[in-house]
């Protein structure tokens, strides 16, 4: 199945980017078009889109599915009471909601596990995590650069700065279990209540093929503590985490 | 866990399927709450998912799920395709398509943007041309 997105820009000229309901119709034509295909298994909204009324976004979606050209609809980049808001919307209109979300999630930035993953879980949308090892930071990246394997640059080169020793004695516990950190990374998305799965986003065939083993590696309820010991995250969902 | 609500229907006997419901309110077509699952242990890789571990072809080991509260069924892994264009070539990005299906995995992401050269949609042309080429079928999975 297919899933694709809507909302960036595709031309200089105003309305060819977020979700009004013109940018909704010719976005999903054209992505069909480049596709090669008649309908869209899931079509995501890649952000969300403040300026466009929930009522103006449904109409249009509720448009797609009548004509056959888009089966489920998502979320991707939306705070939780977006999440909250467009489902209302939805029921008020008898329209079909939202089926996912795709968020950033990895150990290193567990912001959603406050208000998404609660919201997520609340209305009944799989969440979909993006950068599940923070551009490759928890895949043994400390062992990597040594071994000159692995060059940083970007959002990586950042965090490791920042997080270097989390990082190690993460990639310290890896060793100790016996696996490999990006494995582990991946694991530990598949254990989190409320997620469907994490994205690849390999390179290369070899990236695909390794990252199989992350879903036959267990762990156990102690090494997630530990893992909460190194990455802390935000203490839990709203408003445990910061009050009782 | 024993759910009530719709984690229940589908559940097909003797086959290896579970369900850890999360805890969950009415649903966008109204469905009743599932019910809480607090005393799955969250490091259960079955947690919060109807986990299928049946898959096509002779490569055993993907696991499925459904997409939220969907009827639709989904590999546990979904592949990305935000390199293909910008970092992977063509033909590996089709080499990379033909062998995640053969792993198992039905889930592509792509996005419009994709490919980051404006308006052209460089990675949806890419997967586009992996669909028209037949790709074991691959549209219909």
């Amino acid at each position: 199945m297919i899933a694709t997105k809507l909302y960036g820009s595709m031309s200089d000229w105003p309305n060819d980017t977020f979700l009004s309901a013109r940018n909704i119709r010719r976005a999903c034509d054209e992505s069909l078009r480049r596709l090669q295909t008649d309908h869209l298994d899931l079509y995501q909204m890649h952000h969300v889109d403040r300026d466009t009324p929930w009522n103006e976004i449904w109409e249009a979606f509720d448009v797609l599915r009548t004509q056959g050209k888009v089966l489920y609809f998502g979320s991707s980049n939306h705070a939780g009471w977006h999440i909250a808001q467009g489902m209302e919307a939805a029921r008020r209109r008898g329209s079909t909601g939202l089926v996912s979300e795709q968020s950033i999630y990895n150990l290193l930035t567990r912001d959603i596990e406050l208000e998404v993953l609660p919201a997520c879980q609340g209305y009944g949308l799989g969440v979909i995590p993006w950068s599940p090892l923070h551009g490759g930071l928890l895949g043994g990246i400390i062992r990597k650069t040594e071994q000159g394997k692995r060059r940083l640059a970007g959002r990586a080169k950042d965090a490791l700065k920042e997080n270097r020793k989390a990082i190690k004695a993460y990639e310290d516990l890896c060793d100790e279990l016996g696996e490999n950190p990006a494995d582990v990374g991946l694991a530990w998305l598949l254990a989190q209540p409320g997620v469907t799965g994490p994205i690849i986003g390999p390179r290369t065939m070899e990236q695909l093929e390794g990252s199989l083993r992350a879903l036959k590696v267990r762990l156990t309820r102690d090494v997630m503590t530990r893992l909460d010991e190194i990455f802390p995250g935000p203490g839990g969902p709203a408003p445990e985490a910061y009050a009782w | 866990m024993e759910g009530t609500g719709p984690g229940q229907r589908r559940s097909a006997p003797g086959r290896e399927e579970e369900w850890l419901g999360a805890d969950l309110a009415d649903g966008p077509w109204g469905e009743p709450a599932r019910s809480a699952s607090p005393t799955v242990h969250p490091g259960d890789p079955a947690v919060n998912a109807r986990v299928r571990r049946t898959g096509p072809g002779d490569e055993p080991g993907m696991d499925y799920t459904h997409l939220g509260r969907s009827g639709l069924s989904v590999s546990r892994l979904c592949l990305g395709t935000m390199n293909f264009g910008p970092e992977t070539s063509e033909e590996d990005s089709h080499a990379i398509m033909d062998r995640a299906l053969d792993l198992g995995i039905n889930f592509f992401d792509t996005a419009n943007v994709y490919g980051w050269a404006k308006g052209e949609g460089i990675t949806e042309q890419i997967v586009g041309r992996w669909f028209a080429q037949g790709a074991a079928g691959a549209r219909r999975q």
